[in-house]
């Protein structure tokens, strides 16, 4: 199973303002202990590198975490990562021990939301728990609904202005903002039916029952039906990554409409893609298949390119290139689709968290995911212009044809194919698939795949492997020795205690 | 070895997805034949699929616009590739509002088969989506058992009914029993029978109509009532069902007793031929 993200570990903040992105980092070290005190085992343990290291790792930065508001034994220790697929350590019941910061009982806190077909329209992401902020300042704070996945690469954070609620009745000021965490598939499944939820709900009320901790959720409907649902809450520590849009430096925003027919060709079942800047400035989505050495089938490989006309903003340069999990942009995607929004991707060097965020006058929201950090093959590939075309294979006899295609140009006309067991022609050519010992394990990068396979003259020998990157249109000499296991920024979570 | 086409046809493009889509139905993985005229969609009778062959025509100039190939040799003018046509038939659906559709053999990391799509788009700009759908490239000594098929010499042939009822019929009795009994005349009656130790089911469809027979002779010899019965496994035949979304526009199934069920269809231009072996 592949893991991703032991990404979002580290700093802290207290507030509801997203923080600054920390600098990269961790070196391996993982807190023992934790938050439920469930943890045994070293604190620190180097992580395992050498023929096991798996050559791509998920970004790994510091982009948030959490601190015990109290002092403590554990203070300061990170949020254990746990492995994917695996429950959060606890959840739902035995996350909010020990040292934490304990709210006193808490006032009754109603919220009239105004906006009820909003949150039902939420993407429900994977992850068990749904973290609630509800500020009670002097000004009245923002409420805001955090997520975060097991694996912790990726997060969620969706900010409602107290003008989204017909009614907002924060705390009694002075007190500190209010956290609780629910159950995301009870939460949910108060909203069941989206359509129903429309046609039949007058009102819905919010309200926190601290006494009872539990977080109520009425709905008024029609003829005088009142539906109660009494979803008990934990208290939690703040759930905030540290992340700034500002910081990254590659933008791109378009209408979710536009994004959305983007991803339309991919197949639903798709985990991954490569989202990029090819030549000509085009906006290119590839699907990502994780490549198996032992898989005979080979899996088709989709990609769609956009022009920079249907971008309202693009700001970043011709290679660049970020790979991330497609189920999770899809969720947030078919939100601001809804809601007719644009959706701004912020993105930095792969492996850097990507921000992709969401605008409206009344609310605010953030998905912040991990992207795939490539080996160093990637870097030279796109960085060096320099580099010649070479003249086209030899069978090739048809002069090239005019087309309007963009991309054509990049495809070979000819391939060389297999040899035949007859003596007849001679043509016979080396047979793909590529020879493992010519080709680097690792792939060169999420753009310079196009291949040229050049027959060579002598039959047998396989023909010489060109890398074409697809931004430059150049090709470049192959790699012939493979890199070195790249460096392991987080241990193997595998190894827990 | 070279291949490249263009559709710009919106209504050439649709029916072409319906081929393959209906190929994707009925097969996992075949094999597309190239030839200078023609495109095949070919199943062997391997025993993976069951001992089920197919043979799928379609003559190229009635779909694309341009056309171009070159096989391995020029005694041997044709390419033979293995696919998933589930692929191919994802590709194509992308390409519902498409200006124009073009497929070519390439290589990139190992061969494929690339399709490209320009999709109509508000704004100025295109949009291309590509897909790259592995194959694998049949070498020339396999190719004897990817022929066409010979059509047997069959001793009922009868018109089919409507496709849709067919199916309906045969999921039913797919519940109760895995044994298909199809039994025919040539005096225009069809039935489908089920036996089991509790229950026997046959549905019995009249006034189908028969082809004209290929030889005076052949038909004076066989009295018109006497039916030709051929056991089937009764999944094969849903599947083949299962893959016919629009009724065709011609439907012969030709019976040799014990032996094989022949379908012969037409949809519109494409013809298909799909072969039941009869239960040993």
């Amino acid at each position: 199973m592949r893991r991703r993200g032991r990404g979002f570990r580290g700093a802290v903040r207290g507030k509801g303002t997203p923080g600054r992105l920390a600098a990269a980092g961790e070196t391996g070290t993982r807190a023992a202990g934790g938050v439920g005190g469930a943890r045994r085992g070293p604190a620190a343990r180097p992580s395992p590198v050498g023929g096991q290291a798996r050559p791509r790792r998920w970004g790994q930065h510091e982009v948030f975490g959490h601190r015990r508001q109290r002092e403590g034994a554990r203070q300061g220790r990170p949020f254990p990562v746990p492995h994917r697929g695996r429950a959060l350590p606890g959840a739902p019941g035995g996350r909010g021990e020990g040292g934490h910061n304990r709210e006193p009982a808490s006032p009754r806190v109603r919220l009239d939301a105004l906006g009820q077909n909003c949150l039902p329209r939420l993407p429900p992401p994977p992850p068990p728990v749904l973290g609630c902020q509800i500020g009670s300042c002097h000004l009245p704070r923002p409420l805001s609904l955090r997520t975060v996945n097991s694996s912790r690469s990726a997060y969620a954070c969706f900010l409602f202005a107290p003008l989204f609620f017909q009614q907002y009745q924060a705390a009694t000021s002075g007190q500190e903002a209010l956290r609780c965490k629910i159950l995301m598939k009870s939460f949910l499944a108060v909203f069941r039916s989206l359509a129903t939820v429309e046609k039949t709900v007058e009102k819905c009320c919010i309200s926190l029952n601290g006494r009872s901790s539990c977080l109520v959720v009425q709905l008024h409907c029609k003829y005088g039906v009142r539906k109660t649902h009494n979803l008990s809450f934990q208290d939690c520590e703040s759930l905030q990554a540290v992340f700034d849009p500002a910081l990254c430096p590659h933008v791109l925003r378009a209408p979710a409409r536009v994004l959305g027919e983007a991803v339309l060709p991919f197949p639903p079942a798709l985990a991954e893609v490569t989202l990029g800047i090819g030549c000509g400035r085009r906006v290119i989505l590839r699907s990502y298949q994780e490549e198996e050495a032992d898989s005979t089938v080979k899996a088709m490989v989709t990609e769609m390119s956009i022009g920079e006309e249907d971008f309202q903003q693009l700001q970043a340069q011709e290679g660049v290139a970020i790979t991330f999990c497609l189920k999770e942009f899809r969720g947030l995607l078919s939100f601001a689709e809804s809601a007719n929004l644009s959706l701004s991707v912020h993105f930095d060097a792969p492996g850097r968290p990507a921000i992709f965020a969401v605008k409206d006058s009344l609310l605010d929201g953030h998905f912040v995911l991990a992207t795939l950090s490539e080996s160093d093959l990637h870097s030279p590939a796109l960085c060096s212009p320099e580099l010649h075309r070479l003249a086209p294979p030899l069978q090739a006899h048809s002069t090239p044809h005019l087309d309007d295609f963009a991309s054509d140009d990049i495809d070979s006309y000819m391939i060389a194919m297999e040899t035949t067991a007859d003596s007849e022609g001679s043509r016979a050519v080396p047979s793909i698939p590529l020879s493992p010992g010519l080709r680097p394990p690792c792939s060169p990068g999420p753009f310079s795949e196009d291949h040229e396979a050049e027959p060579s003259t002598e039959p047998g020998t396989p023909p010489p492997k060109k890398f074409r990157s697809l931004f430059f249109g150049s090709i470049l000499a192959p790699v012939h020795s493979p890199p070195g296991p790249s460096p392991v920024l987080a241990e193997d979570s595998e190894g827990e205690g | 070895m070279k291949f490249r086409a263009k559709i710009v046809d919106a209504a050439c493009l649709n029916h072409f997805t319906r081929v393959s889509t209906m190929i994707a139905k009925l097969a996992k993985t075949c094999t597309l034949r190239i030839s200078p005229e023609k495109l095949n969609f070919v199943l062997s009778d391997r025993v993976a699929s069951g001992g089920v062959s197919m043979w799928c025509e379609l003559e190229q100039e009635n779909f694309f616009s341009e056309f171009q190939m070159e096989g391995i040799s020029a005694e041997n003018n044709a390419i033979y590739l293995d696919l998933t046509a589930e692929n191919l038939s994802r590709a194509l659906k992308t390409a519902q509002n498409a200006r124009a559709l073009k497929i070519k053999l390439t290589n990139k990391h190992f061969p494929c088969l690339t399709v490209s799509i320009e999709l109509l788009s508000v704004s100025s700009s295109s949009r291309v989506v590509t897909h790259d759908i592995p194959v694998k490239v049949i070498p020339r000594k396999l190719w004897k058992d990817l022929q066409e098929p010979t059509i047997p010499d069959s001793d009922v042939s009868i018109y089919l009914p409507v496709l849709k009822t067919m199916k309906s019929i045969v999921e039913k009795m797919k519940n109760i029993s895995n044994h298909l009994i199809m039994e025919a005349n040539l005096s225009g009656e069809l039935n489908l029978k089920i036996e089991t130790e509790l229950v026997c089911i046959t549905t019995h469809f009249k006034d189908l109509g028969n082809p004209p027979p290929a030889s005076e002779d052949a038909s004076q010899e066989r009295p018109p009532e006497q039916m030709a019965e051929v056991h089937v496994d009764i999944r094969k035949l849903l599947q083949f069902l299962a893959g016919q979304q629009v009724n065709p526009t011609r439907a012969v199934c030709n019976l040799v007793s014990n032996k094989i069920v022949h379908f012969d269809l037409l949809h519109e231009d494409v013809s298909l031929q799909y072969f039941i072996p009869a239960l040993s």
